[in-house]
This record gives structure tokens, sequence and C-alpha cells, in this order.
């Protein structure tokens, strides 16, 4: 559906589909949407290692200052612990749906009170990783949490690297589905 | 004596005379009309013998045949002229001289009927004193014939026997009839009994006529356990006839039908079975119920089930695979594409290239673990695989 990202409310779940090529621009575009709308966020980055991440965020202005991360990445491909930052937390391997739904827990409690929104990045990315079936699971699992706090949320997704069903499946748990790439100006 | 007294009396002698010959006269005239009577009678009782369509013959108390119908001429080739008189009775019938039920009849024998007619003999229901039976008879006819033959007793006015009469009637055809249904309801009897389809017949209040063992096994209940039993009680537990019967359907319209359905048994266990049922008619065409054919399909349906789940399961895992290698391929690609720009442009730090490649290639070692798996499973779900392949495709 055609859904202006500036659009979104407030303790409202999303699923942003958009293309392959589009999605690292969509991940940037929506974080600068929350912090606009004085969100802290919360990344849980799945592709992306958090150095990296960081470095692209402040290459496109955006600030770590409201932002604090769950990195499942780093740590697994450089075979060892990353150095503490404040604002991340490591978990040993993108499988350790454990270590992740922790870190996840863990962060939104230390953001209680806030106005608070979750960008998962990518649904796409994890499926490398962890069955359809688990993925179902955690993003039941990461939504609940969503709602009994009272944050918003974003998962992103691949559209077409979906099967029909788990998308269904996914659209459950969420208030809307937003097919990012149709609010570019042309599209309808 | 005077003269006056010889003539009276000698007139008198004479009256009696008169009076005596008339009463001969009239008692010949009596014995003659009675003869005559007699005679008529005894023709018309001939003619009765004779013209009967009946075979029949009758024998006086020496045996002696006295009686030999038409009838009887004809079937026997035994002319009555040649027959009366002698004790020949047996002679159509036997390859050598024995008593014939008549014979044993007139000589009051009936302790020796066993020995002459073992197992084949009885009591007639119609007539007091009479026996009959029923033989085959080899000779008769071109490959035999089957008689039944009742006779029975002649007693005088005193009651004492002083003959016997015995009738018979060639039942040939209804034998073969009854031969011919007897076999045609034996092969049905083997086929029905011996049937790995359960079989029920049920009439038109769909009350069951009757079962066959296949039935009462497929049930777990004896087979006359099911007689005079509603049939959507007994198979589905229903109150009521079955909305999906196909005993409804075939009886509307006159031709098979068929259905699938689950049956019941009493200690609860499920089974599943395909039903067709075949309405039958009375011999006026009347709509008399259907036989119910049930064949037990659940191990049928535990296969097609397991089969189902199986390809389920095959299906779900190619589609879990498809989507776990195509995206993440994407993933990979993009990725690389990244890099790719960012050491084009210039832009980028060693130690960031390095990361985000050593990402990637954990990303590959875990699609080439993904790739392994599929294998292991489309192997598993494939069972004519050299075993080289499978290696070459799990390893």
């Amino acid at each position: 559906m055609t859904f202006p990202l500036q659009d979104i409310k407030e303790e409202e779940i999303y699923l942003i589909m958009a293309s392959a090529a589009e999605i690292r621009n969509k991940n940037i575009e929506l974080i600068k949407v929350l912090l606009a709308k004085e969100y802290n966020v919360l990344v849980i980055t799945t592709n992306q290692p958090y150095d990296i991440l960081k470095k692209n965020y402040e290459k496109n202005g955006i600030t770590m200052d409201k932002i604090s991360v769950v990195d499942t990445v780093t740590k697994y491909a450089i075979g060892r612990d990353h150095e503490p930052v404040k604002n991340c937390r490591f978990v040993t391997n993108p499988a350790d749906m454990t270590g992740i739904g922790i870190a996840v827990t863990e962060s939104l409690i230390g953001l209680k009170g806030k106005k608070v929104s979750l960008l998962f990045d990518s649904v796409n990315a994890m499926l490398i990783y962890i069955s359809s079936q688990n993925i179902t699971k955690f993003v039941h699992f990461v939504t609940n949490k969503l709602r009994l706090m009272g944050f918003s949320g974003m998962f992103l997704a691949v559209e077409k690297g979906l099967d029909p069903d788990v998308l269904t499946q996914l659209t459950t748990f969420v208030d809307e589905v937003v097919d990012a790439d149709r609010n570019h100006p042309g599209n309808p | 004596m005077d003269t006056i007294a010889l003539a009276e009396r000698a007139s008198h002698l004479e009256a009696m005379a008169d009076s005596l010959n008339e009463l001969l006269a009239v008692q010949e005239k009596v014995v003659a009309e009675q003869s005559e009577r007699l005679k008529e009678s005894e023709a018309l009782l001939k003619s009765i013998l004779m013209g009967s369509p009946t075979l029949q013959f009758v024998i006086d108390k020496d045996h002696r045949v006295i009686s030999w119908n038409k009838a009887l001429e004809e079937y026997s080739g035994i002319k009555e002229t040649t027959i009366l008189g002698t004790r020949n009775q047996w002679m159509p019938f036997y390859d050598a001289e024995r008593p014939v039920l008549a014979d044993l009849l007139v000589d009051g024998m009936i302790e020796h009927l066993p020995e002459w007619y073992q197992g084949k003999f009885s009591h007639s229901r119609l007539v007091e004193g009479a026996y009959e039976s029923t033989d085959f008879f080899p000779r008769m006819g071109h490959s035999g014939t089957w008689l039944y033959f009742t006779a029975a007793p002649i007693r005088n006015a005193n009651g004492a026997v002083i003959g016997a009469v015995e009738t018979l009637v060639d039942i040939s055809q209804r034998k073969l009839a009854e031969d011919a249904l007897w076999e045609s309801r034996e092969h049905y009897r083997a086929i029905i009994d011996n049937s790995q389809l359960a079989i029920a017949v049920l009439d038109v209040n769909h009350k069951i006529l009757m079962v066959n063992p296949r039935f009462s096994e497929l049930f777990k209940k004896p087979a006359d356990y099911f007689v005079g039993k509603s049939c959507f009680n007994e198979f589905e537990r229903r109150t009521a006839v079955c909305t999906h019967c196909p005993g409804v359907r075939a009886m509307i319209s006159r031709k098979p039908e068929e259905m699938e359905t689950e049956g019941v048994r009493d200690d609860g266990s499920r089974f599943f079975t395909r039903n067709q049922a075949v309405p039958f008619f009375g011999p006026d065409g009347a709509l008399k119920g259907f036989v119910e054919m049930v064949e037990d399909i659940t191990e049928r349906k535990r296969v097609e089930k397991a089969l189902k789940e199986s390809n389920d399961r095959f299906l779900a895992f190619i589609k879990e695979a498809a989507m776990r290698l195509k995206n993440p391929m994407e993933v990979v690609e993009q990725n690389i594409s990244l890099v790719v720009d960012d050491i084009e442009r210039g832009q980028f730090e060693n130690n960031d290239v390095l990361l985000q490649l050593k990402i990637q290639i954990r990303n590959l070692e875990q699609i080439r673990q993904n790739i392994i798996e599929l294998n292991k499973m489309i192997v598993n779900h494939s069972g004519d695989l050299s075993e080289a392949s499978r290696k070459f495709l799990t390893e």
C-alpha cells in the first residue's frame, strides 16, 4: 500500500517492504524519520556490523545519540569480542535467538519511559542463519514485547525474498504493511 | 287227505311259487341294475384313472397291477395290456426287481421303508396312511428323471388293505431349476463369503437383511448381530439415515452410487471406507433395497495422508530452502556491490572492507551449509540415487 514513511504512528508496528537494492537506504530514511519524530531507536542489525552502520549513519548526518544497537554479525565475523561500545550489544552470532532475545529485552528495558521505536534490519538477512519458522517466532516475540511496553517497531524485509505463507504470517503480527518502494516520487 | 284239501295246497304252492318267481325276478333285476351301476362305476373309475394326466398305477393285495394309466403308458413306454395282472410295476423305474412304495404299503411293511428309501421318504401331509418320496431315476428319460411319488393304501369297507395306488410327478424341470438356483446361490455365497469387500444387503427402509463375514470382521461383530438393525445406527452411530448415504442415491437413480465415509466401531475406533450401493429389484421390477459394498480404505488413506504429509514437508522445505538461498545470495550480492562501490569511489577504509568481506564469507559458508541440508532432504526423498551421488550431494 502507498504509505509515506512520515505518517508512521506512535505505538504502531510496521512491516516495511523494500527492494534488495533499496533496503539500506530505507534503513537510513526510516532512522531519519524516527529521529525527527523524537524517537529513541533500537536497531537490530543482522547484516551491517555496528562499525559500518555507525559510519553510514554519520555519513548521512545521523548522530548516534538516540540510537542503540543490537549487533548480531560483528562478533561472528571477526571471531572475537568487539571492544565494548556504550550503545551497542554484540550477540555471538545471528543464529543465537536466545542471545538476541536477551539483548533486545535488556535494551528495551533500558529505554523504558522514553519514546521508542525498534528498527529490525532485516528479516531477509536473518534467513541466512535462521529458519522462517524461527524468524516468525522471533518477530512474534519482539512485537509482543513492543506492544507490552507501548513502543513502536519497523521490520524491514525484501518482499520478493519471502515465501507468501511466511509473509502472511508476519503480517498478522504487525499493524500495517508498507510498500516503501511505492513512496518514491513518481511511484503511485 | 281229500281232493279239495290237496287242490287248496296246490293252489297255495302255486301262489308261493309265483311269489318266489316274482321275488327272484325282482332280485335279478336289482342285481342286474347293481351290476350295471358297478360296471358304470368301474368304467368311470377307470376313465378317471386312465385319463388322469398324473402318472398313476394301482396294485391289488397280491401286488398285481390292476391299473396302469395312459400317462404312465406314455411315460414308461409300457402298455397297460402288457403289465396288467403282472407284478412288474418296478420295471420302468429300476434295473432289478424290487418293491416299489405301493408294494410296501400293501404289505404294511412301513418299517422297511428306510431300507428302500433311506432318507428320502416322509408321511404325506395330505393323505392319511400315505407316504411320499423324491428320487432320481437314472434309467428314465435321456439323462434320468426326478420323480416325486406318493403311495396310498386302498382299504375295503372293513378297513382291510386290498391294494395301493401310487402317483408320480416328474419334477425334473423343477429340480433342475432348483439345482441351478442352488448352484447360483452357492456361486454368489462363495463370492460374497470370500470377498475382501464387506457386503451388506439392506431393504428400502435401511434395515440390514444380511452381511458377509468380511463385514462382521470390519465391524468386529458377529454377522447375525446386524440382521434387522438400521445401517445408519450400526455403521455411523446416527439416529437417522445418513445425508451422504449412497443407498438413498442408488434407490433414487436406480443405478450404482458410491462415496467415501468414515465408520465407527463400538469401541470408538474409526476407519475409512469407500462404499458402493447397488439397488436390487423384485421380479415385478419393484425396488426391494440395495446392496452396499464397503471397501476398507483406512490403510490407503493412511498411506495417502503420510504421502501428503511427506510431500507437504518436502514442499515446505523446498520453499524454505528457496527462501534461504535466494534471499541470502541477494543479500551477499548487495553487500559486495556496496563494498565494490566504496572501493571504486575510493571512499573506503581497509578495516571496514575487511570486516564487510569477512561477514560475506561467513554468509557464504552458511549458505553452503544450507545447500547441503537441502541436498540431504532431497536425497532422503529420492530413493534411486547412487551412493556416489548421495555422497557428493551431502558432504
